[in-house]
């Protein structure tokens, strides 16, 4: 009893290390979008820094009056993130870009996953085959032809360029199929003796028996497109209005100035938070989603 | 070859007491079996005895020595589990060698690759080969060597698991339902088996299973377990015909033992539900009662030969071939009771229609209302008692 | 339509779309980038020639092309193995306690589900050798003499001058990012940082697939050590879950892009030129199509390879049943 409790003190021991390092990125982020300039300079304040209001130079030779351009630094280092650089216009981006990306997935691959798991047709294993040689290429390392083909039809710089070579997942071509494979012939041959249609087969039967899955699927898919910035970086090349939340975040650090440390810590929060938040309210749902490929 | 003994072992998990003070003590080379419903604490007095498990207090003995502090790998037990657990990445022949390599080869020895340049670790290997491939003529599994488990059925795997079990000599076998998970057919002959591996080895076996007919099949003493205690532990025939519990009379038996409610009446007469008094007298205070009375000791006609017999309306009959099962429902009463019959009898029993059950030498085991046994008169109590089961219950008629 | 003819177009009607949208999407780009590797190709002009296989021999005769298979294969090299074996050690670690498991996973999960981007510039601000904090806490370590003995390794009879750590303190910190010496090994350490609670997570799934009576079987045949139970049950039965993190983790530690580009852009001196940012800066940046097409289709075989391994293994040897 006695040797097994200084075990467990030693493992917590070991484990909480590796919590600090973990976290430390996170602390310090939130720490710096708290602070004034000064403060992040000399790196002193503790967490949130003093909050000692300050004089923000930039407003002042805009010509305003000194009192005016007083400033607290975290309201300075949030407002100046949403005022500075439209970060509401790329959280808006995001929120377009991952969903109309989840949402085509679905449309193309839960009828493609139905007729290769329960349909049988000439051609399928040839089908089911090209899916197989598909998972084998990762869409970013064909980033390059994907980028001539786009410029070529004149896409680049355009919200199409960002969800285009999203549109089909093979892998959830493959997670579907394998989810159909489970269920029950009986449920679609009741469906068919009820009179529905194929079509009405696939969303009014299978789609809500899928649902788990689709749910882990759009947890996963949401996850990576989110926090893409590659691709973005690739086929957005200036246009402010179509910048995603990682591609504005770079683009504000690209012309940073002393003060704007705050800030930029500000947007990185801003951009992370959501995902971390929802990951934290349903720690399980998000875990099985982000792991979903090791079902492969 | 050892002697078992468990004494007044206690076992919580939280604050549910699984084990309430377990006492048995297990003869050298005794097949012993552990049997209850699930839950009843069986399993958990198993892997206390494996060591797999610490009881919070009580001790194990093995061969009269305490064992209560030593890890299971040094009480020199082998177990069968209930999934086998058989080590799937390896061959047949790999899986066998595991115990003996562990317990043989040294540390040095054992180390992947370097260890095959120890002197001394070829003749060890050597040695180890000769006792596996013993076990496996034994069990006739010698063509399953090179396979894994993945490639067995299930009573393949059940064989190897049991082979993993003999390799290495242990003082006593522990089995952990080692059959609950093959088809009834397979069942059957493996009991068998099991039974004649018994004799063979002639070490001691603790035997867990929920299945009744097991325990009767194959065992010299059956401990019954409810609630984490044991009600009874006797041999098979004396927990079959000389129940000391009711729960016990309930457990053991397919069909189940009837029960009616009944009352004990001044000078020993009991009488039950449908007015059915027999002759014999039991030794207790006025009392409500409950009787037991096993299928296979009832008779049932149209019309009872003496008069003195239960009124009821058949309802079911079910046959067996050799037999037949009549189920009948006591008047209105809402009892049933189920009778073991000839096929003739049972063909001059119209469905629905009225019959008289009595018991034949008014053989019945009865139990006070806190599941205790009350004994007839002329009865022998306790151990022996079922020898005079056995034979016809004296002049009752 | 009749019923009988639309049954028997049905599923090519399902699967048309995914079929095009494969081939457009995912083929043809693979044999665009195939053939343009043979040509002097750049958006924008209207001519280009073949010029054979000049660009692949540029890849592997070049030194930046070398530096740049070097930085990918090194980063692939470290981070692999460094964040499987956290990723299985703090696993093993957090299955095996009795309370506040749930809260180790979550935080060592936390990175996977942050934008690597945003991290790798908090990191970067860390590792600022002026203002970063790392090398503030490592500065002030040198003044206690408890840590600076501890990490000097003067407390084991080493001479403080001639350790990393006690060099360092008399001096001078590295500039981690801004440092050839140290660049990758940043990088490194900030992908394992991110990648090791994922493959945390897929071992803990993988551990509780293992069955308790495997180990009840190991401890009564003989397994009294951990090590034993460890080399009898648990890593052969996480076979089929090492061989995936493996395959996940090389591939995507391949596809390094965000934290290169934004922290070091491939230097100081090509020192972190790894391949996807090479594709990046040649192809994109300076249009140079060709050698972009070449790099990408050796990255393809790269990444290809190791699927097919996988997959390989997947059906030989870890399967058991």
């Amino acid at each position: 009893m006695m040797r097994s409790g200084i075990g467990e003190t030693f493992k917590h021991l070991v484990l909480l290390i590796g919590v600090v390092i973990v976290i430390a990125p996170f602390y310090m982020m939130v720490s710096y979008s708290l602070k004034s300039p000064s403060e992040i300079q000399t790196n002193s304040g503790g967490f949130a820094g003093s909050q000692q209001p300050f004089v923000d130079e930039y407003c002042v030779k805009l010509g305003n009056p000194e009192t005016a351009c007083t400033v607290r630094p975290a309201v300075y280092n949030y407002v100046t993130a949403f005022s500075k650089a439209p970060l509401l216009r790329y959280l808006l981006n995001g929120v377009v870009v991952t969903v109309s990306i989840f949402l085509i997935q679905v449309v193309v691959a839960l009828p493609c996953a139905y007729a290769l798991s329960k349909l049988t047709f000439y051609g399928r294993d040839v089908v089911f085959s090209l899916v197989l040689f598909c998972l084998l290429i990762p869409v970013h390392a064909i980033a390059l032809p994907l980028y001539i083909m786009l410029s070529k039809v004149g896409l680049i710089n355009s919200y199409a360029a960002l969800i285009v070579p999203w549109t089909i997942s093979v892998f959830g071509i493959f997670l579907m199929r394998q989810f159909f494979l489970t269920v029950p012939d009986e449920l679609i041959d009741a469906a068919r003796m009820d009179g529905m249609s194929e079509f009405s087969i696939v969303w009014r039967v299978m789609l809500p028996t899928a649902v788990p899955a689709l749910l882990a699927f759009a947890i996963f898919s949401v996850v990576a497109h989110w926090n893409d910035y590659f691709w973005p970086r690739v086929v957005i090349t200036g246009n402010q209005d179509l910048f995603t939340p990682p591609l504005g975040l770079r683009d504000f650090r690209g012309d940073l100035d002393g003060n704007d440390y705050g800030p930029m810590m500000a947007i990185a929060t801003v951009i992370v938070t959501p995902l971390v938040v929802a990951f934290l309210i349903a720690q399980r749902r998000f875990i099985e989603g982000i792991t979903l490929t090791g079902m492969k | 070859m050892a002697t078992v003994t468990l004494r007044n072992i206690r076992k919580s998990f939280g604050t549910t007491e699984v084990l309430k003070g377990v006492s048995l003590d297990i003869a050298d080379g005794e097949f012993v079996s552990l049997v209850g419903p699930s839950g009843c604490g069986k399993s958990t007095l198993l892997k206390i005895l494996a060591g797999l498990e610490p009881q919070n207090s009580g001790d194990v003995a093995i061969g009269g020595r305490v064992v209560n502090h030593i890890r299971p790998s040094r009480r020199d037990l082998a177990m069968v589990f209930q999934s086998y657990a058989l080590y799937p990445h390896l061959t047949v022949e790999e899986n066998l060698m595991v115990p003996l390599k562990l317990r043989r080869l040294n540390r040095m020895e054992r180390l992947p690759g370097l260890g095959h340049l120890m002197p001394g670790r070829r003749q060890k290997m050597h040695r180890i080969r000769a006792v596996v491939e013993e076990t496996t003529e034994t069990l006739k599994i010698g063509d399953l060597l090179a396979r894994k488990p993945g490639q067995l059925s299930g009573g393949q795997r059940q064989r190897v698991a049991v082979g993993r079990a003999m390799v290495r000599k242990p003082v006593a076998f522990l089995m952990d339902e080692p059959l609950s998970n093959l088809d009834a057919a397979l069942r059957v002959h493996m009991r068998a088996e099991i039974a004649e591996l018994h004799r063979d080895l002639a070490t001691t076996f603790v035997y867990v299973t929920h299945d009744q007919a097991e325990a009767l099949t194959m065992s010299d003493r059956i401990a019954v377990m409810m609630d984490g205690e044991v009600l009874q532990f006797a041999s098979p025939d004396e927990v079959y015909h000389d129940p000391a519990d009711l729960r016990v009379a309930q457990f053991i038996g397919s069909p189940k033992m009837n029960t009616l409610p009944g009352a004990l009446g001044s000078g020993g007469a009991v009488s039950t539900v449908g007015g059915y008094t027999f002759a014999r007298a039991f030794d207790g205070p006025p009392q409500t009662v409950t009787v037991g009375l096993r299928p296979e000791h009832l008779a049932i006609a149209p019309k009872a030969p003496n008069g003195r017999a239960i009124p009821v309306t058949v309802r079911h009959k079910e046959n067996l071939g050799s037999d037949f099962f009549i189920h009948a429902n006591v008047g209105d009463t809402g009892h049933t009771m189920i009778v073991r019959t000839e096929p003739h009898t049972a063909q001059s029993l119209p469905l629905q229609g009225a019959a008289e059950i009595w018991s034949v030498e008014d053989r019945a085991v009865v139990f006070s209302s806190d599941n205790r046994r009350i004994y007839a008169s002329d009865e022998l109590r306790g151990i022996g008692a079922a020898d005079l089961a056995l034979a016809p219950a004296g002049a009752a008629q | 339509m009749t019923g009988r003819a639309q049954a028997r177009t049905v599923p090519y009607l399902f699967v048309a779309p995914a079929v095009t949208l494969m081939v457009v999407i995912l083929l043809v780009p693979v044999a665009i980038a195939a053939l343009l590797s043979f040509t002097d190709y750049s958006l924008g002009n209207a001519d280009f020639s073949f010029v054979g296989i000049d660009n692949y021999e540029d890849i592997f005769s070049r030194r930046t092309y070398a530096k740049m298979i070097a930085s990918s294969l090194i980063y692939v090299g470290v981070v692999v193995p460094a964040s499987i074996g956290l990723g299985l050690g703090s696993a093993l670690l957090i299955s095996s306690l009795r309370f506040a498991q749930d809260f180790y996973k979550a935080v060592f999960f936390l990175p996977t589900m942050a934008a690597l981007l945003a991290m790798a510039i908090v990191w970067e601000f860390m590792l600022n050798p002026t203002i970063g904090s790392v090398n503030a806490l490592l500065s002030a370590g040198c003044a206690s003499p408890f840590w600076h003995g501890l990490l000097s390794g003067a407390f084991l009879g080493v001479d403080p001058a001639t350790s990393w750590y006690g060099n360092a303190c008399a001096t001078g910190f590295p500039l981690w990012l801004g440092d050839r010496a140290y660049a990758l090994g940043s990088l490194c350490f900030i992908g394992v940082w991110q990648a090791f609670g994922f493959n945390m997570v897929l071992y803990l799934a993988g551990l509780t697939a293992i069955p308790r009576e495997l180990y009840h079987a190991a401890e009564m045949d003989g397994a009294a050590s951990a090590w034993d139970r460890f080399r009898l049950v648990t890593w052969p039965l996480l076979g089929p879950t090492t061989v995936f993190v493996v395959t996940i983790t090389t591939i995507r530690s391949f596809q390094v892009f965000d934290s290169v580009e934004a922290l070091t852009a491939g230097g100081p001196s090509k020192s972190t030129y790894v391949m996807m940012y090479a594709i990046y800066e040649k192809a994109i940046r300076q249009n140079l199509i060709g050698i972009g097409a070449a790099i990408t289709v050796v990255f393809l075989i790269f990444v290809m390879a190791v699927t097919l391994i996988q997959r390989h293994y997947v059906e030989k040897r870890v399967h058991y049943s």
